[in-house]
């Protein structure tokens, strides 16, 4: 009898014992690093959890915190403006341990850029250069830099090499990327 | 008599196999080069020198080294790359084998000039490029000396522009080196002039 008696009484103790420490006590931290973000906007979540990321930020971690030997799955809720975003390792189960292992890489977008000389005799050239690029022998017609500019960078196209007896103009030389390919350079080439 | 003969010869062949291995054990000294771009590194091991060319992933030094004579394995960096050496330096023998490792990367330096005729309290402008970044200056009424906060790599093009909008009531031009080649040192000469319209 009384072994009868003391095992329900200890299971019970047990029982009492495991609830106190689990139960819905969520005191895991999830977080990981974020590389190349420098555009706003994006927004991660895990489960009903979001957590929108500044730019220029390095990591991460959800406000809310989530139970040991739980299943987490982050996702993107929202992709920054202008640039895109992937996740690696980003669902597991936890541990008792924080979880910083999610990895967040940004890649901002980027859109060609070119236009128009004009004015220019047979057989000139001229060259253009957007540093580090720069499109040498280059004559009349349409030109595009292989290198594309990202989206909300400052760029400028200096114009060298004009041939003599020639004077150029450039509109619309220097600008900030936008978020379409641009065409609009347009150098004019006269004599003076 | 007997059992002394055999003894004797077990003896001498013993300290003949010792003699064999021992001497002293050499080692190779050599490991490997990453983003070497130019001809003239020069490694040296005291004393001793190898001239890894362009493009080079391993190298190797002409002497071997003894057990337990140190190494020190040495970068006389090119003009225009920074090389540093890893596990370059020790005792032989204290590891299995030698293997250094020589990571070049280019030299970068600062791109600047100075703008004249800014007025006070005027804001200019300057990009470098697509990828060289913008300097914002302010007018103070005297020259003003400018970097930009990208520094750029030996033998990268710069070329800087006057980023419009022009300064409130002035037009500024490009008077000087606006457009070039980044070399071995520091560039300050580019030259902004501008002028009340």
């Amino acid at each position: 009898m009384k072994s009868l008696f003391q095992r329900p009484m200890l299971a019970l103790a047990c029982a009492a014992t495991l609830a106190a420490c689990g139960g819905s006590d969520d005191n895991v931290i999830l977080g990981g690093s974020v590389s190349g973000l420098s555009k706003t906007g994006l927004v991660l979540k895990n489960g009903s959890a979001t957590l929108t990321v500044a730019s220029g930020a390095t990591s991460f971690v959800f406000a809310d915190r989530i139970g040991a030997d739980s299943n987490y799955d982050v996702d993107i809720q929202t992709q920054p403006t202008g640039a895109v975003c992937s996740l690696s390792g980003d669902a597991g189960k936890s541990s008792t341990a924080s979880v910083t292992t999610v990895k967040v890489t940004c890649v901002t977008n980027t859109y060609s850029l070119g236009g128009t000389i004009s004015g220019l005799g047979a057989g000139e050239t001229l060259t253009l250069v957007n540093s580090p690029e720069q499109l040498t022998g280059r004559g009349n017609g349409a030109f595009t830099f292989a290198t594309k500019v990202a989206d909300g960078s400052n760029y400028g196209v200096s114009v060298t090499d004009v041939p003599a007896g020639k004077s150029c103009t450039v509109a619309n030389y220097a600008g900030s990327m936008g978020s379409t390919d641009l065409s609009n350079i347009a150098v004019t080439c006269a004599a003076p | 008599m007997k059992l002394t003969y055999p003894r004797a010869i077990a003896m001498l062949a013993i300290t003949l196999v010792l003699s064999a291995c021992g001497g002293k054990q050499s080692f190779e000294v050599g490991g490997t080069i990453s983003g070497l771009a130019y001809d003239d590194l020069v490694l040296t091991n005291n004393g001793d020198t190898v001239a890894p060319k362009s493009g080079a992933t391993s190298f190797t030094f002409a002497n071997r080294v003894d057990y337990g004579t140190a190494y020190n394995i040495v970068a006389n960096e090119p003009a225009h790359q920074s090389c540093t050496v890893t596990g370059g330096s020790g005792s032989a023998g204290h590891f299995t084998s030698i293997s250094a490792t020589v990571v070049c990367t280019q030299r970068t330096h600062a791109l600047g000039g100075k703008v004249t005729g800014l007025a006070s309290g005027k804001t200019l402008i300057l990009t470098n490029g697509n990828t060289g970044g913008s300097v914002t200056v302010t007018g103070t009424g005297a020259d003003l000396d400018f970097t930009f906060p990208v520094a750029i790599a030996d033998g990268a093009l710069y070329n800087v522009v006057v980023f419009p909008p022009q300064p409130e009531g002035q037009t500024c031009t490009m008077t000087g080196n606006a457009v070039g080649t980044m070399g071995t040192a520091a560039v300050t000469n580019v030259a902004v002039s501008c002028a009340t319209n």
